[in-house]
């Protein structure tokens, strides 16, 4: 019990640390790697639940997750190139084209 | 009587009658320069139909169970105005009287001005001229007779100053346009008088209404008489407007212009109160004496002839002053034959000189009398017709001056036969000018046409076409037309004036010694003596110019004082309260920005202190929305856990 407790709080961290990148971050990439943490620490709580009953739906919900995660950083990264490449930026906070002018 | 009913054919014929001489205006404005020459043979042509159809519209009236015709023209707080003929027998023989010698007129002017610039310019207003004053007589109501009124001064403005490129005659129409709108004005203010105290200007409805406006209305509208009829403080446009063609002058002394005044005077009789009478009579005496007095001293032949036209208006006017309306207005009709006469004779003879002075070069003034004489022998129509209306003029027995004369100075003895008092003064100039009027109408014709002739100018009579009006003229100035035989007037003059049968033998005795006292007065005067150079007592007008600058100067002198109270006293006083407001309004101004505004601004901008905290949690920055979001789930979280 002691051990998965550790793990809950791994899960925990890597929840909070993701989370304090996105708010902080100035870089897309950076927050684009803070949904990667969130991420794993939401596959590391399904695969943690899971033992505490019967059957694998945890740890196949974890690797449809991943799955998607996979496509989606790939996606994320090309957009944010894409946006590199017409702004010559990554930062997120200077892309503002679509907010009204003030 | 109202508005919706069919006119009858007599008042559809007044309307053609009314409209016809209006035709001829329009006909000379449109035609081409091309048929100028037709101008004068169609607008003659036009004024002969009118008066025939006077005629006819004359001796229609018996039948007719309604003399009077209008329609609402627009109301006023529900009181309709209304505009329409009103044709009794006063009016009807205006309408003769005007037509005709209109058309007489006309005839004579196609012979004087033949040849003229202006010959289209001037047949046209010729045309309006007339029109305005059918217009004027015709009408039912006095707003309708101001609006023909001011179409009248118009219209002689334009045929006064027919030469506009003479100075003087220029000078002469705007003097005239002027006083006559002295005049206007007053009758303009009679009428909102009048229409205030008794909401009504129908000319037929008209009574007394016991009201001390009343005669301050009277006195209003009799001031218009003053400006249109040429009498005592105003008449000094008339010797003036000489300036125009003879033929215009005819037309304005006999017929149009100044007869409108004398006959409204007829029109609105009922009107006057008795304060008013003696103010017109009174006005009327002092014009007769003044023109009589003025027609003596002049030189210039059509002067005498304007001068002898004031003299006549303001005994006519006297006349009605006294009560003896019907006696005016017959003296009017005789009037407008014989003075018409005696311009269109006038008109012959400068005329003639003029053709006589053209084929010689010289330069002589044609229409001073000190250079005229003995024309008798060379124009003997024109002295023929001439000296019949001048005898008509004198009052001579068998001419109808002698008439209309014998009834006012008998009516005038009637009314001021009891005590004496100033009554007799007025009877006494009327007598006056019972007794200058053939004297200066002799010095006129023994000057012109009996003394020696001057030197050895060819005259050639004038043409046909001038010489019948004048005498058809003094055919009417003639008595028997107008009354038989018998004192009485029962002939057709006899339907206008209901009472006219005291003609008493004493005033007709004193009249005829009177005149004849005149004439050979005259004669003994006048047979060997030359005539000086113009005498400065009576010169030009009686010094009424003189008064008018004066009053003029005066108005000035008035109007400067009031400057200078106005700008010591009044200014400074407005001036005065202006500071106070500026200062009272400083104070509420500084009040108004510091207080009232404090408070408003406070107020917003304590609004837009919140709005620009509550707003700068939507920065648009997509970081703080997610930690404000996150911030709430936690804390919703906590509230549903705890």
């Amino acid at each position: 019990m002691a051990k998965t407790d550790l793990l809950f709080y791994l899960s925990a961290f890597l929840f909070c640390s993701g989370l304090l990148i996105i708010f902080t971050k100035k870089n897309a990439i950076m927050i684009l790697m803070g949904i990667e943490l969130m991420l794993n620490a939401a596959n590391l709580n399904l695969v943690l639940f899971n033992f505490q009953k019967t059957g694998m739906e945890g740890q196949f919900f974890a690797l449809f997750v991943i799955i998607v995660a996979v496509c989606e950083a790939a996606v994320g990264i090309a957009i944010i190139l894409k946006t590199y490449h017409y702004y010559h930026t990554s930062a997120i906070d200077q892309i503002s084209d679509l907010k009204e002018r003030p | 009587m109202t508005a919706a009913e069919f006119p009858s054919s007599f008042f559809l014929l007044a309307l053609i009658l009314v409209s016809l001489p209006l035709a001829s205006a329009c006909f000379a404005f449109f035609i081409k320069d091309k048929f100028a020459w037709l101008s004068p043979v169609v607008s003659s042509l036009i004024l002969l139909i009118t008066f025939i159809l006077s005629v006819v519209l004359f001796f229609q009236l018996d039948s007719q169970s309604t003399n009077k015709f209008t329609v609402d023209w627009f109301y006023i707080n529900n009181k309709s105005i209304t505009i329409g003929f009103l044709l009794d027998a006063p009016a009807l023989v205006m309408l003769a009287v005007v037509s005709f010698v209109s058309f007489l007129v006309h005839v004579f002017s196609a012979g004087y001005m033949a040849g003229d610039r202006g010959l289209v310019r001037y047949f046209g207003m010729l045309g309006f001229f007339t029109f305005a004053m059918l217009g004027l007589v015709m009408s039912s109501n006095l707003l309708l007779t101001f609006c023909f009124w001011e179409l009248v001064g118009f219209s002689s403005y334009r045929l006064i100053g027919h030469w506009y490129e003479k100075p003087a005659a220029a000078q002469a129409s705007t003097k005239a346009f002027l006083v006559n709108k002295v005049g206007d004005l007053g009758f303009l203010i009679g009428l909102m008088i009048l229409w205030s105290i008794s909401g009504n200007l129908e000319i037929s409805s008209l009574t007394q209404i016991s009201s001390s406006w009343l005669t301050a209305a009277g006195i209003c509208i009799f001031i218009g008489v003053i400006g249109k009829s040429a009498q005592f403080p105003l008449f000094n446009w008339l010797p003036d407007a000489m300036e125009g063609p003879t033929p215009v002058s005819a037309l304005i002394h006999a017929a149009t212009m100044v007869a409108a005044g004398v006959f409204l005077l007829v029109r609105i009789e009922s009107l006057f109160t008795p304060a008013c009478l003696v103010v017109i009579s009174v006005i009327g005496s002092i014009t007769a004496v003044a023109g009589a007095i003025g027609a003596l001293f002049q030189f210039d032949i059509k002067r005498i002839l304007a001068y002898s036209t004031i003299s006549q208006l303001g005994f006519m006017v006297m006349a009605i002053g006294l009560g003896a309306a019907e006696g005016g207005y017959l003296h009017l009709l005789h009037h407008a034959f014989f003075k018409a006469g005696l311009f269109l004779g006038a008109g012959s003879v400068i005329h003639a000189m003029h053709q006589a002075q053209l084929q010689v070069h010289g330069a002589l003034d044609v229409q001073d009398i000190r250079n005229l004489g003995g024309l008798r022998k060379k124009l003997p129509i024109t002295f023929l017709g001439f000296i019949i209306c001048a005898a008509a003029l004198a009052g001579l027995p068998l001419t109808s001056g002698f008439l209309s004369k014998e009834l006012i100075l008998a009516d005038m003895s009637a009314w001021a036969s009891s005590d004496i008092s100033w009554r007799w003064i007025v009877v006494g100039t009327a007598w006056l000018v019972t007794f200058l009027t053939p004297l200066y109408i002799f010095r006129l014709v023994w000057f012109v046409f009996l003394s020696k002739p001057k030197d050895e100018i060819q005259l050639q009579e004038v043409p046909l076409i001038m010489r019948i009006p004048v005498l058809l003229l003094s055919i009417g100035a003639i008595t028997f037309l107008f009354a038989q035989a018998s004192w009485r007037l029962t002939s057709v003059i006899g339907r206008v004036l209901p009472s006219s049968n005291h003609l008493d033998v004493v005033t007709t005795a004193v009249s005829l010694i009177l005149i004849s006292t005149s004439l050979v007065t005259g004669y003994f005067i006048y047979r060997q003596k030359k005539l000086r150079q113009q005498s400065n007592l009576l010169s030009p007008q009686f010094y009424l110019d003189w008064a008018n600058n004066q009053t003029i100067k005066f108005t000035f002198f008035l109007s400067g004082i009031a400057a200078s109270f106005d700008r010591k006293w009044i200014d400074a006083f407005i001036h005065g309260v202006a500071y106070v407001q500026v200062t009272l309004a400083n104070i509420v101004g500084w009040s108004d920005r510091n207080l009232v505004d404090g408070f408003v601004n406070g107020t917003a901008y304590g609004a837009r202190g919140i709005g620009a905290m509550t707003r700068s949690l939507a920065n648009g920055k997509i970081q703080s929305y997610l930690l404000w979001a996150m911030a709430g789930l936690v804390i919703f979280i906590f509230w549903i856990l705890y």
